[in-house]
């Protein structure tokens, strides 16, 4: 889901809270809370698949999880799930079902809220590979906090154990005192899109390019390795995009550590008539880019042909869609990471432990 | 400033003036923190001296590089990502992909966004919303933490800076001093630009390009003389979509005697008739004292036509767009041509002026891998009699000349030369109509289109010539000078151009790549850091025969 269509969401969550009430949110007609239950929580029912489990959860309902978290100042929790195979997924569609979310530590169970006009604030049309799709739970009370762990069911599909995150933007907005000084600010914000397998995969061809030695290769010759590669499409005198994705590369490398060579980062130029394999070198230094960061250029037509092999040609430069594109493997399927990408949502596509934050 | 041009990010070239206020350098900051044995230690830099350093090299009051997170997690260098390469030079922000920059110059940061403000939506990177004006800690708490004054999260692309008090006041100075007073040239209904010439061009080359800059202004004036009206009784939308529309006058400077007084004769018409840009101009001379007068006024420079613009030593400038390096771009082509096999290669040039920056372009591109021997004609001797034994004969002449090195050429060509190279940046459109004994051994350095092609990649151009009833001597020269009217006109055209020339410049930028007519040259493209346009420069055979 584009951030625009998150920020959608989120103002639909807000409307439903100003139109209706707290109350509404509270379980008068949407969530319907049931009083907490005196005993200790019941076990975790058999069939229940555990969250940290990605891929018997992508085998068996064909998603991937990618977020759970307090939104609406806490009045509800938000659900992030993205679609990987749309028929396994169907289930988690079927309009009767009533998807159920239960607190580990009260036994509380919340719903979604069916508020009038809107309908259920869950989607149940019909599943899109690729897409990420969202399910708000009311939470009413407010009893459910940031860290504790809940069982999700809807319908057969059971997952036990996700974590919930804070609200992203309540943290951000807070006040923080006191002057840094010289101490880099905190880190911020959420973890960033995840990858989605690319349809249609990228047709590498053959796509004649120059290393920054000026060496002829091709864009095949770069990414034939047994290695991880992620590739993205810059220009060394772009000023708004390329330095965020070139210091996401930059910093994956640093996080990786002495394990660092064992990636191989592809970054192809959109504006070969600037730069040369001169400036190429120079901006190597800038991110401190050994050999298993290439830097490519070459004519304007095989620049563009290296764009359109992964669908990422955007006509000139000031349309320029910031992506990263991945293999884990030699034979694993490349998958895009759309967007501008925080270091970690660039370390989890390159573990491809894509859940690895909130569960 | 800095991102563009990724060599200099450490050892960087102090900043170059602004217009009218001399900006203090890094080197002098520095001398100014040692103090002590310095002789005479500078005035203390201002506040906004120190927040433009900060602003264009993301250097803090201190003079250090801040630590920075951007897009959650990422660390960046300050120096890497000065506030200048999003905001611009401008400080009216910019767009690149899905990320939209907002404007951070003093009039719109410092003012409330309310409802019904007619930018509502641009003002911010997370969507429409209002907010208080901006001050000074809430610009500290925006820069360091991201929020803004209404407690909103910044977008994740906008870097956090570790800076301080001390950064954000001088930030706020310079902030304030963007825009904040009305550009020269401008009146309530007139914008004035001038066009320059230099005394050496030729009757039909100036006619060429005053017939096409004359008529467009012409045109352009009768086709909106309804638009201040529209400005103060349209519909409110088209209001803002005319607010800059102005009539256009065009002023044609003229520049006479030798190039050391041509900035005495700028200043004086700059005096007497401040003009908002230079809209073209044709020199077949160095245009560096133009070019230096225009930076020195931040008066910006588009597309002038000459073959010799200033060389590296200006390459941080900032208000001059030029079509090509020219003369440099044809050495440039010629050294990677000539290779690095053996040859003994023989120039022939004026001694100064721009076949001298040719010839010494090439000397200092080619050898020592290749022997290049240079031969200078001073005003009205002949050529160089003694050819030596060379096997590449480069001609650096201008039509004037080349016949006088047709006795040399045609020697040097018995003695063995094989290979005979011209320039079309110094023949002009002459290039097309060489002397035929040139024309049957030359090969052209030509970084505009083909001579056989520019009918079919400028048909727009010269149709609209055509229909104004204009058959320029010079085709090439008026081809170029019709697209840097329309491409300022274009430019001009937008609500925001008139409020600051370095916005103009950067709806140039933003505009070249995307304007309907062509130009004389394969590609027109510029960037924060690309002042040339095209670094494509054709080596034609031999030139197709004019009958």
């Amino acid at each position: 889901m584009t951030g625009a269509a998150a920020g959608r969401a989120r103002v639909r969550a807000w409307a439903v809270l100003t139109a209706a009430g707290v109350g509404l949110a509270l379980g008068s007609d949407g969530a319907h809370a049931r009083p907490p239950r005196p005993a200790p929580p019941p076990a975790v029912p058999a069939g229940t698949l555990d969250a940290a489990d990605t891929a018997a959860i992508a085998r068996r309902w064909g998603v991937r999880l990618e977020s759970l978290r307090l939104t609406a100042s806490g009045h509800m929790l938000d659900f992030r799930y993205t679609v990987v195979d749309a028929r396994k997924a169907r289930p988690l569609f079927e309009r009767k079902s009533k998807p159920s979310l239960t607190d580990q530590a009260s036994g509380l169970e919340l719903a979604v809220p069916v508020p009038p006009k809107t309908g259920a604030l869950r989607n149940s049309n019909d599943p899109q590979a690729g897409r990420t799709y969202f399910m708000f739970f009311g939470n009413p009370g407010r009893t459910v906090a940031a860290g504790n762990r809940v069982t999700l069911a809807i319908g057969a599909f059971r997952v036990g154990g996700l974590r919930v995150e804070a609200d992203s933007i309540a943290e951000a907005g807070t006040d923080r005192r006191g002057d840094p000084g010289q101490s880099p600010p905190a880190p911020v914000g959420r973890p960033g899109p995840a990858p989605r397998v690319m349809t249609p995969q990228p047709r590498l061809g053959d796509v004649a390019l120059l290393d920054r030695h000026g060496r002829a290769t091709t864009l095949r010759e770069a990414v034939d390795t047994d290695a991880p590669v992620m590739v993205n499409f810059i220009f060394t005198s772009c000023t708004t995009v390329c330095p965020i994705m070139s210091a996401g590369f930059a910093q994956l490398r640093e996080s990786l550590g002495q394990g660092r060579g064992r990636v191989r980062l592809v970054s192809v130029s959109i504006d070969p008539a600037t730069d040369t394999a001169e400036r190429l070198r120079a901006y190597a230094a800038r991110y401190g880019a050994d050999d298993s960061w290439w830097l490519l250029t070459g004519t304007p037509a095989a620049a563009e042909a290296a764009q359109r092999a992964f669908g990422a040609y955007r006509g000139d430069r000031g349309n320029h869609a910031p992506a990263t594109y991945l293999r884990r493997t030699r034979d694993a399927p490349w998958e895009a990471l759309d967007g501008l990408a925080s270091a970690q949502a660039l370390l989890r596509a390159y573990r491809g432990d894509r859940v690895e934050r909130p569960f | 400033m800095v991102t563009g041009s990724s060599g200099r990010s450490e050892a960087r070239r102090p900043l170059a003036g602004g217009p009218r206020r001399a900006l203090i350098t890094s080197a002098a900051l520095l001398a100014a923190a040692g103090g002590g044995a310095a002789p005479a230690p500078p005035p203390e830099p201002s506040a906004a001296d120190l927040g433009a350093r900060l602003y264009r090299e993301g250097l803090s009051v201190a003079g250090a590089p801040v630590p920075a997170i951007v897009q959650g997690d990422l660390p960046v260098r300050s120096t890497d990502m000065p506030c200048v390469s999003c905001h611009r030079r401008s400080g009216w922000g910019t767009s690149e992909g899905p990320v939209t920059v907002p404007p951070v110059a003093g009039g719109a940061l410092f003012a409330p966004v309310t409802r019904g403000h007619p930018e509502m939506g641009r003002l911010r990177t997370t969507g429409a919303g209002t907010r208080p004006a901006y001050d000074e800690p809430a610009l500290l708490r925006a820069v360091r933490d991201g929020v803004d004054p209404a407690g909103r999260a910044l977008a994740p692309t906008m870097p956090r800076y570790a800076i301080g008090a001390a950064d954000a006041a001088a930030l706020a100075s310079h902030l304030r001093s963007l825009s904040s007073a009305p550009a020269p040239g401008v009146t309530g209904d007139t914008v004035h630009l001038a066009t320059i010439l230099t005394p050496e061009v030729g009757a039909s080359r100036r006619a060429s390009m005053l017939d096409v800059l004359r008529t467009y202004v012409r045109h352009k004036n009768a086709g909106t003389r309804n638009e201040t009206g529209r400005r103060e009784r349209g519909p409110w939308d088209m209001a803002r979509h005319n607010a800059s529309h102005r009539t256009w006058v065009l002023h044609e400077w003229e520049l006479k005697g030798p190039a050391a007084g041509w900035p005495g004769q700028l200043r004086e018409l700059y005096r007497r008739r401040p003009v908002f840009a230079v809209l073209g101009g044709l020199s077949e001379d160095d245009w560096t004292p133009i070019h230096e007068f225009s930076e020195r006024e931040g008066l910006p420079a588009i597309l002038p036509q000459t073959p010799l613009p200033p060389d590296e030593a200006h390459a941080e400038d900032f208000y001059s767009l030029y079509f090509s390096r020219g003369v440099r771009l044809e050495a440039a082509a010629l050294a990677e041509r000539l290779g690095p096999s053996a040859r003994r290669v023989l120039q022939v040039s004026r001694c100064r002026g721009p076949g001298g920056a040719a010839a010494a372009a090439l000397v200092r591109l080619a050898a020592p891998a290749v022997a290049v021997r240079s031969e200078c004609l001073d005003g009205d001797g002949a050529a160089p009699s003694r050819a030596g034994r060379p096997d590449t004969l480069v001609l650096w002449l201008g039509p004037g000349d080349i016949a006088r090195a047709q006795r040399m050429a045609e020697a040097a060509v018995g003695q063995g030369v094989k290979d005979v190279f011209a320039s079309s940046s110094l023949l002009g459109d002459e290039a097309r109509r060489l002397p035929a004994w040139l024309a049957a051994r030359a090969s052209l350095l030509h970084p505009f289109v083909p001579p056989g092609e520019l009918d079919r990649h400028a048909w727009r151009a010269l149709a609209w010539m055509k229909a104004n009833g204009i058959a320029p001597e010079d085709r090439p020269v008026a081809v170029n000078a019709l697209f840097a009217a329309m491409l300022a006109g274009d430019a001009l055209a937008h609500p925001r151009a008139l409020v600051s020339r370095e916005y103009f410049l950067e709806r140039v930028e933003h505009m070249a790549p995307r304007l309907p007519v062509r130009s004389a040259l394969p590609a027109v493209v510029f960037g924060p850091q690309r002042r040339f346009a095209s670094s494509a420069c054709h080596v034609i055979g031999a030139p197709p025969a004019i009958p």
